[in-house]
């Protein structure tokens, strides 16, 4: 929508700066300042020209003073075709007080050419009196003249004074808008900014949080299959490289259907949940606890610690603990209908099958074969028991 | 009487080749004629070769007779491209051996100006005897009008410039 603004903005600004330019360039040409000043010397010369024409006239004893006239004739006549022919006249073409005083100065022209252009032996001293009465009369417009060209001036000056005036105000709305535009420019480069950090963080927690559903499981947050046979091929790689021996127990829960049955599948998962809380507790924090489904869990344990002789040893007593935690009794209190006040008492034991390995002498699956068999016997002698693989 | 005619003729003759050795000499340093016909115009002031009273006099002939310069140029008292022609100011103030700071310039109607002799040299004005190859009179701007390249340096063509560009010029002192 800014960019919508910008566009439409800038020719709309090109035509006002033109016409300020237009405007500024018409006021300050040389005609406006040039003409009062020819009017003004206009003025003198004719005043001069008057004078020296009644000077002769007073004394025509003195016929030196004729000699002035047709010096101040000349002049008068030079400065009247100077403003005939100069640029400045155009300020002052459409005057009517300019084209009477020019036609009148060109009539008196034609008649005092042959009388005072050169000082001629015998003057014409009644041709002398008719053309001061004509100089006379050309004074007084010439006066007028010199008045509207000086107003005419002073109206120019005062409006190039307001044109100036309005090119401040000009280029400051266009230094505002430019302002603003900036400042918005930059509040939002900062909320880009904001954003993105804020953006780049979601996705983080996103990816984090889609990785963890990814691999873990929804109810009891301990590991899927998928993350299990990930940490069981690293387990294998590792044994085998620290040529340490490595465990991995299947664990499936005996006892476990009554419950969902009985108190519903709430209370089903309470102990789901309890359960795997008690296995976490029971192994390291590298080992791996996951649950493949229904009431199936697994341990993985990797790197066993200590000399190869203390490994069975370890095993069992790991999956002793495990047994002994899990068949301490569950104390449920799920919320819902089929409560019991005081909360669900209920025992469930596991039946575990254990499968150690060493280094690659066995692969993933055949690993959860072996254990799944082992623990396939410990149900069938009746559960509450760990095998081991063999 | 024969004696006396032969002493004369040596006399005479001694004299004339005196006067033909002695005459270039003095023509050097009084080498402004005088004029005939009206003075159009006058320097006084500081200058070296005088042939009035005070001041180096001028009539139309003797402008005339001096090597001329042109500018062409157009400016705004009046529309298109004017030829002057006449001798530089710098000519003329040399011709006069003229040695100032500055000039001060003098028209018919008592319009006065000060020009820097810098400007002389540096713009190298034109006292202008013709306009067009007409001769001025002072009905058209006459009889001298100082003019500068106005076409050639258009920085020139300012209020100061136009204001030293004097017409109807007569009389010029150097100071």
């Amino acid at each position: 929508m800014i960019f919508l603004l910008i566009l439409l903005g800038i020719p709309i600004f090109g035509w006002l700066q033109d016409r300020q330019a237009h405007n500024l360039e018409r006021l300050t040409r040389p005609s406006f300042s040039g003409f009062e000043w020819n009017a003004f010397k206009l003025e003198l010369r004719v005043l001069s020209l008057r004078s020296a024409l009644f000077e002769a006239l007073v004394r025509p004893d003195a016929p030196q003073l004729l000699a002035q006239v047709s010096t101040q004739y000349n002049l008068f006549f030079a400065q009247i075709s100077l403003i005939d022919n100069g640029l400045s006249r155009e300020a002052m073409q459409d005057a009517p007080i300019f084209q009477t005083v020019l036609a009148q100065a060109h009539a008196l022209i034609k008649q005092a050419d042959p009388v005072l252009e050169s000082v001629s032996p015998k003057p014409d001293y009644p041709a002398m009196q008719r053309l001061l009465g004509e100089v006379d009369s050309l004074q007084t417009n010439v006066h007028r003249l010199v008045i509207e060209a000086h107003d005419r001036r002073y109206l120019q000056s005062n409006q190039l004074i307001q044109e100036v005036g309005n090119l401040g105000n000009y280029l400051l709305v266009l230094s505002s808008v430019v302002l603003v535009l900036g400042i918005g420019w930059g509040v939002s480069a900062m909320r880009n900014l904001n954003l993105t950090l804020q953006r780049q963080q979601q996705f983080k927690e996103l990816y984090l949080k889609s990785s963890f559903h990814a691999s873990h499981d929804f109810l009891t947050g301990l590991a899927n299959r998928r993350l299990l046979y990930d940490q069981l091929q690293h387990a294998l790689a590792s044994s085998k490289r620290h040529n340490a021996y490595g465990a991995f127990i299947l664990i499936d829960l005996d006892n476990f259907k009554p419950i969902n049955d009985t108190y519903g599948h709430d209370a089903g998962d309470m102990l789901l949940v309890e359960v795997a809380k008690r296995m976490k507790n029971c192994v390291r924090d590298v080992d791996t606890v996951a649950r493949l489904g229904g009431d199936e869990f697994a341990v993985l344990l990797g790197q066993i610690d200590g000399p190869a002789e203390d490994v069975n040893g370890t095993v069992s007593m790991v999956s002793q603990k495990l047994l002994d935690t899990l068949s301490a009794p569950y104390l449920l209190t799920p919320l819902g209908q089929k409560t019991e006040p005081g909360g669900i008492r209920h025992v469930c034991t596991a039946s575990m099958g254990v499968a150690v390995f060493y280094r690659d002498e066995l692969s993933a699956d055949q690993i959860i074969k072996a254990a799944d068999a082992a623990m396939y016997r410990a149900k069938q002698l009746g559960g509450n028991r760990s095998e081991r693989a063999t | 009487m024969v004696m006396s005619t032969c002493r004369w003729k040596l006399f005479s003759r001694s004299g004339l080749f005196l006067l033909a050795v002695v005459l270039p000499w003095l023509s050097q340093a009084q080498s402004l004629a005088k004029p005939v016909g009206p003075i159009i115009l006058t320097i006084s002031g500081n200058i070296a070769h005088k042939n009035a009273a005070n001041a180096a006099v001028f009539d139309a002939a003797m402008v005339d007779a001096m090597a001329v310069s042109q500018i062409k140029t157009s400016a705004f008292w009046r529309q298109g491209l004017r030829t002057f022609t006449g001798p530089s100011l710098q000519s003329v103030l040399a011709l006069v051996g003229a040695k100032g700071q500055s000039l001060r310039l003098i028209a018919l109607d008592n319009y006065e100006v000060r020009v820097p002799i810098q400007d002389v040299t540096q713009f190298n004005p034109v006292l202008a005897r013709k306009i067009d190859g007409v001769s001025l009179k002072v009905k058209d701007q006459g009889p001298l009008f100082l003019i500068y390249p106005f076409d050639d340096l258009p920085e020139l063509k300012n209020e100061v410039y136009y204001g030293r560009s004097v017409w109807h010029l007569t009389q010029m002192v150097v100071e």
